[in-house]
């Protein structure tokens, strides 16, 4: 029995199938998820890592192991959808903890929340004065979401009538030399059209584009693969690495 | 068209994995005459009760060999445990044979072949 070989397989067999249902599971991040997912994450990943190396079992049971981890995940997330109440069993609610300045003690103890990771969270959210706060709120992911009092929220165009420039996307047209006909034509644009632009920005010939893009008001950047820009050291560590 | 093709093709590979994963069970069984491990047992066994050591020692290698053969079948399906056991047994059944013990040589065949009935499954 030549473990190796075995080993490649079995893992060969743990990598596409993790893959090929974590697609399934959806597009959420690990801050998205709630507790008791993140911990089915774990446990999903733990199995595929027994059936990848594990040899002392047989791959079978770990293969139906892991298909009803991630079965079941996906069933809950299904049923989740479908009875809003359900959903709320099992993920938790947001929960207040800070109204109006005040921080309520009970909402805190209730789900074995410290203070200081209230405070920790609160800055992360560029909130140094608690009395800033209209609402703070615990979302199911273990998060901090902030709503301060609206004399200590920032300034925006709309408060002061301000007019601002259209905003949009960014439309890439070529990656390390190759035109994206799509993204050209998505944008009413043709390769005239760049080959002009990109002569007028100094790029003779297309292989020397590393990067370029149409930006939200129709002008196109460039970004060459020599870039003629002086180097600016932000180290202080003059060693060999 | 393309979202058929990849339903279809990831319905193919866990097929196909699960095949492999069960293998075993089929693959332990003779393909060809030369890995039949419990024909090459029984053959031992017999050679050992009419006192045939030659035969048996002969038959021995015969049966090694197609073990190696199986064994390399169906690693991907069974426990380490079991190929562990019936290399350690095949051992003992060699040091059996050589020390023309019967009684040693009908009990280490008949624990290889219980061993071998739930290979597998």
């Amino acid at each position: 029995m030549d473990e190796s070989i075995v080993s490649l397989v079995r893992s060969i067999i743990a990598f596409s199938t993790l893959l090929l249902f974590t697609r399934l599971l959806g597009k959420r991040q690990v801050g998205q998820l709630s507790a008791f997912e993140y911990i089915a994450g774990i446990t999903i990943g733990s199995i595929a890592s027994s059936l990848s190396v594990d040899t002392s079992t047989k791959p079978l049971p770990q293969f139906i192991g892991l298909i009803t981890w991630i079965a079941l995940v996906f069933l809950l997330e299904i049923i989740s959808i479908k009875y809003r109440w359900f959903g709320k069993v099992i993920s938790d609610q947001p929960i207040i903890v800070v109204q109006d300045g005040k921080i309520l003690e009970q909402n805190l103890r209730s789900i074995r929340y410290r203070y200081d990771s209230l405070l920790g969270q609160l800055r992360e959210n560029n909130v140094f004065d608690i009395t800033h706060v209209k609402y703070a709120l615990i979302e199911p992911s273990g998060k901090l979401t902030v709503l301060k009092k609206p004399e200590f929220e920032q300034l925006t165009p709309n408060d002061i009538k301000l007019q601002p420039s259209n905003n949009g996307l960014m439309t890439e047209v070529i990656i390390d030399g190759v035109i994206i006909k799509e993204n050209l034509a998505s944008r009413n644009k043709d390769e005239l059209w760049l080959t002009q632009q990109l002569q007028a920005q100094g790029a003779s010939n297309i292989n020397e584009v590393s990067f370029a893009a149409i930006l939200p008001n129709g002008q196109l950047y460039v970004d060459m693969h020599k870039d003629r820009i002086k180097n600016v050291d932000i180290g202080d560590f003059d060693g060999p690495f | 068209m393309k979202r058929k093709l990849i339903i279809f093709g990831s319905i193919l590979m866990l097929t196909f994995y699960i095949l492999i994963m069960t293998s075993a069970f089929v693959f332990k069984n003779p393909l060809t005459t030369e890995d039949n491990v419990i024909g090459q047992l029984d053959l031992i066994q017999q050679a050992a009760k009419n006192d045939d050591w030659q035969r048996a020692e002969s038959e021995f290698i015969k049966g090694k060999q197609a073990w190696e053969k199986i064994k390399n079948r169906i690693q991907f399906s069974v426990e380490k445990i079991f190929v562990e056991f019936v290399d350690e047994e095949l051992g003992t059944l060699n040091g059996a044979i050589k020390a023309q013990n019967v009684d040693m040589v009908i009990i280490t065949t008949e624990k290889i072949k219980y061993v071998w009935y739930e290979m597998g499954h």
